[in-house]
């Protein structure tokens, strides 16, 4: 077997989290997110939409999840230096895929969690520990058909968060 | 022509004239690992549900080669893939490669049974569209390899071609693509059984898109993910093995 690669770093050069209009399609410039959830204590149970948002995305995680087309919801983390916490979506109206992904709002860019579970109820992240601090982004979003609807986002464990400035679209 | 070989790692070279075969295959696990097939790739994706590992053998003579397998309750995204990424120097405005594959162990009945097996996008894209600047998956029915090919003109952002596998007696093909930016650009790809030879001249197929507002190949994955359920239920523990990857700017490949 001779399997050839490129090993340079990721190219990230030019890329922002694009909130002006720019030609990066499938980021996050063109839709805004659903809510923002900075470090603190974590929060209540939060619930959403997502029907019809963000629809420039057709893909996830290294462009390799092709999504369903209902719409997906993007939330943006901050998380801090100590971390040790899960995500959880749960649904009812669709079978929920759970995109969490680091630094650049992007359909290339690689998924940290790519979880989803065989029919609508909860999916939930493993834990994630010993991330470093910065700014994530959580996609709630379905892979296994074109469903969307209500959900709950939740979270475990001592970090994040605290939601604030929180708005359903 | 000067040929750019875009990076050449070798993962387990077999085979050299006048040495026997003692140089190990890389050991490939699954999960998410950086780098990733054994080494070789700049990192893999494999979710718990895939089988993601050494095939017993290679293809077109070698000794080594992926396989991925969709494991029994596989979920819908199920996926075992390596990613090469290339670094700001390695993008340009034309991108080949090739590798070779095995479906001999594929139960592929209809239509529905589908399989994402390559992609190819960019850092950016005009207006709307998706980065993606060529897709290839693996269609069932009239066995058959079906090409998205990033294009401007069209509605969707992307022309499908749609080219059928030819006679194989053991189930391995080669397929090679040359996606080349312009407007138009031009698109030529070749598929042909293992070990029937292919030349620059003559492609299987072409197409002229407009891809000039994409901006170069930056990242490219290979293995098996954005599945229907069809192909997982129909495929569960069968694997699909791929092997001999190249990327190149300027020279063609060929078997």
């Amino acid at each position: 077997m001779k399997l050839k690669a490129i090993s340079s770093a990721l190219l990230l050069a030019g890329v922002t989290f694009g909130f002006v209009g720019s030609a990066f399609a499938q980021s996050c410039a063109a839709g805004p997110f659903q809510g923002s959830i900075p470090t603190g204590a974590p929060p209540a149970g939060v619930s959403g939409n997502n029907c019809n948002n963000n629809t420039n995305f057709t893909k996830i995680c290294s462009n390799s999840e092709t999504l369903g087309g209902g719409g997906m919801d993007i939330y943006q983390m901050a998380v801090g230096a100590s971390n040790n916490f899960t995500i959880s979506i749960q649904s009812a109206a669709f079978t929920p895929e759970l995109g969490f992904i680091a630094t650049n709002c992007s359909s290339n860019t690689a998924c940290i969690v790519d979880a989803t579970i065989a029919a609508p109820g909860t999916v939930t992240s493993p834990t994630q520990t010993g991330l470093a601090a910065g700014t994530y982004f959580i996609f709630v979003a379905n892979v296994a058909d074109g469903n969307c609807g209500a959900y709950n986002l939740s979270f475990t464990g001592t970090t994040p968060v605290k939601l604030q400035n929180f708005s359903v679209q | 022509m000067k040929s750019f070989t875009m990076k050449a790692l070798a993962v387990a070279v077999l085979g050299l004239a006048g040495a026997s075969a003692m140089a190990a295959c890389p050991t490939i696990t699954g999960g998410n690992a950086t780098p990733g097939g054994g080494g070789a790739w700049t990192s893999q994706s494999a979710s718990a549900d895939t089988t993601f590992t050494n095939a017993p053998t290679g293809l077109n003579g070698t000794s080594c080669a992926l396989s991925i397998s969709v494991n029994a309750g596989a979920l819908s995204n199920t996926r075992g893939f390596v990613s090469d990424t290339h670094g700001p120097s390695d993008i340009g405005s034309r991108y080949r490669a090739r590798f070779y594959f095995d479906i001999s162990a594929l139960n592929l009945p209809l239509a529905n049974n589908q399989a994402e097996i390559f992609n190819a996008f960019a850092n950016t894209a005009p207006g709307a569209a998706p980065t993606d600047m060529i897709q290839m998956f693996l269609i069932g029915g009239t066995k058959s390899l079906r090409f998205l090919v990033a294009d401007s003109s069209q509605g969707s952002f992307y022309k499908t071609i749609t080219a059928a596998l030819p006679a194989s007696a053991n189930g391995h093909y080669y397929v090679e693509f040359d996606l080349n930016q312009g407007a138009p650009g031009s698109f030529r790809y070749w598929i042909t059984p293992e070990g029937t030879a292919s030349a620059d001249g003559t492609p299987t197929g072409t197409y002229a898109p407009t891809n000039n507002g994409w901006s170069g190949v930056m990242q490219a994955n290979l293995g098996r993910y954005s599945t229907t359920v069809n192909f997982r239920t129909n495929n569960v523990g069968a694997p699909f093995i791929v092997d001999e990857f190249d990327s190149r700017r300027q020279t063609f490949i060929g078997q």
